[in-house]
């Protein structure tokens, strides 16, 4: 047998061998459960009764949607040969000027108790294709671009004091004051670097750098750019997002098994002890954020709590905040009494109790001044 | 228009649904099918991750995202018809896929075979990244964003996965070449 390098393109051959079309008995098994499962959306306003309908009736109204569904494909240029992307990061790059709108103004939730903060909230947002940082208030009003440079900035983080944000610059480590002046670069590697927090104390900064393939490993650094050391690395996994709960406590994000066990784990710098804080057997868990005491952790999980949780720090008293998170950054508020998070190309508010849920801000990576 | 459907079901429309299940339902089902490399599981899955989109639907705000959040909806069912699988001590079928050989396919008989058992040694979070990549031709960032997963995650399973695929390949060529497998190429 000849050799064929060429083994993506065999593996893709082989993947589209098989089925492009279901079965009847699936749309039919599914309209039946459907049927079946109308107490669980006691709203519905056009149950059409499926089941109660003769059999010509059900061919005939299965046919005219299929009518419908083609024509409206179509006409939107052809969903049957590969679905249309709806809602993917491209629309993020392609989106508007961020405007900040209210959460009244949003037109995201009609709830009258749609939760509010105060303070004010650094993010990334891409106009025209290039990332910035922005600072806005809490409520989403007075939005101010911070960097006006041609590269793309992102991830931004707040220093302790709140004076300070420090980001990332065309995969560099960068600091600037919080009205986007004095930047000063913190790192110049050849590697990528990403998601900079800083230190408790305000005196240095951690960051993840590319280590191997498609891996991280977490750097320290002073923040003029000397003593930089590496403090952690997983030869499997581990996630690039960390945070110091103090000099020597860090919150990592690994995989021990190098895909599909994601964990929230604490690792004390000092023995080099890990102590995993969740278990990725119950669902994966990426994503989290400290509280501003270091008492509480937000996280994203996978689980059969699917969603955005609560714990204490000590991995103890988990509990679902809301369903409705899908994925992406966390931050709590400045006044901890809210969550924000990034679903979609949207910054999200809710409160801990679950309740309030609206859109605040089109962007990503919030991060909230500490002190407002 | 397809928004304008995904609002009127979410609003409690069941024929808005049943025409956005009329759309979905073939790209869902090819995807099961390639996770789960079984019919019957994949029709399952399918129609659990078509009634969970139903039951869930007013929860979900972004109504842009309803494709993506769909698929995720039918990871997780194919996850949990693997796991119900295995907890049954059940292996999955391999299928061999018969009903639709390409004539012409550049796939050996035993290419075909070390890659349906390398996959099936992969983790459903694997093969999900594998066959959302190579067979729907997403990108990283959608996976990633479907999956509610960090892109270098996505990346880093991807990875993973598709090593373990070439391995297997690789392994078929140089046991075909007469030649030990790890041993000189």
């Amino acid at each position: 047998m000849s050799r064929n390098p060429d083994s993506v393109r065999l593996i893709e051959e082989w993947l589209s061998d098989g089925p492009d079309v279901a079965p009847d008995r699936v749309l039919a098994g599914f309209s039946d459960r459907l049927v079946n499962s109308r107490q669980e959306r006691g709203f519905m306003r056009t149950p059409p009764s499926w089941r109660t309908l003769p059999m010509m009736p059900r061919i005939a109204m299965l046919a005219a949607a299929a009518v419908i569904v083609i024509a409206v494909v179509i006409l939107s240029g052809g969903l049957l040969g590969r679905p249309a992307r709806v809602g993917g990061p491209a629309s993020t790059a392609q989106s508007a000027m961020p405007s900040g709108p209210s959460p009244s103004s949003s037109g995201s939730s009609g709830d009258p108790e749609a939760a509010t903060t105060s303070g004010q909230v650094a993010y990334h947002a891409s106009v025209e294709g290039n990332a910035d940082i922005y600072l806005a208030n809490g409520d989403g009003t007075d939005v101010i671009r911070l960097t006006t440079d041609p590269s793309a900035e992102m991830y931004p983080s707040w220093s302790p004091d709140g004076e300070s944000i420090a980001f990332i610059r065309d995969g560099d480590v960068f600091v600037m004051a919080a009205d986007g002046t004095a930047v000063t670069r913190v790192t110049s590697s050849p590697q990528e670097e990403t998601a900079p927090s800083f230190a408790p104390d305000g005196t240095g900064l951690i960051f993840g750098r590319a280590f191997g393939d498609e891996n991280w490993a977490i750097h320290r650094v002073d923040l003029d750019g000397a003593n930089e050391r590496q403090l952690y690395q997983e030869p499997t996994h581990l996630e690039a997002e960390a945070l110091l709960i103090t000099d020597d406590q860090l919150l990592v994000n690994r995989d021990l098994i190098g895909g599909g066990g994601l964990e929230i784990a604490r690792v004390d710098l000092t023995t080099g002890v890990v102590t995993a804080l969740t278990d990725y057997r119950d669902g994966e868990e990426s994503h989290f954020a400290l509280s501003h005491d270091a008492s509480r952790i937000a996280y994203g999980s996978d689980g059969p709590d699917r969603g955005l949780l609560i714990m204490n720090a000590d991995g103890t008293g988990n509990r679902l905040v809301t369903e409705e998170y899908f994925s992406g950054p966390i931050a709590w508020t400045a006044d901890g009494l809210t969550l924000s998070f990034q679903n979609g190309n949207w910054i999200s508010l809710i409160r801990l109790d679950g309740t309030g849920l609206t859109r605040l801000l089109e962007g990503s990576d919030p991060a909230w001044r500490p002190g407002t | 228009m397809e928004q304008d459907l995904v609002e009127r079901a979410r609003a409690g429309d069941r024929d808005a649904f049943t025409q956005l299940a009329w759309a979905l339902t073939d790209g869902l089902f090819a995807v099961a099918h390639r996770m789960l490399r079984d019919s019957g599981l994949a029709e399952d899955a399918t129609q659990q991750a078509l009634l969970d989109a139903w039951r869930k639907l007013p929860q979900l705000r972004e109504v842009g995202r309803f494709e993506a959040w769909v698929h995720r909806l039918l990871i997780n069912a194919c996850k949990d018809e693997i796991g119900r699988a295995r907890r049954r001590d059940v292996k999955l079928r391999l299928l061999p896929l018969l009903e639709r050989v390409t004539p012409d396919a550049s796939l050996s008989i035993e290419q075909r075979d070390q890659l349906e058992r390398a996959f099936d040694r992969l983790s459903p979070e694997h093969r999900a990244v594998v066959v959302l990549r190579h067979y729907r031709f997403w990108s990283l960032g959608e996976i990633a964003l479907s999956l509610g997963l960090p892109v270098g995650t996505v990346a880093s399973r991807l990875h993973y996965a598709m090593q373990a695929l070439r391995a297997a390949l690789e392994a078929d060529t140089r046991l075909s070449d007469g030649t030990a497998v790890g041993g000189a190429r």
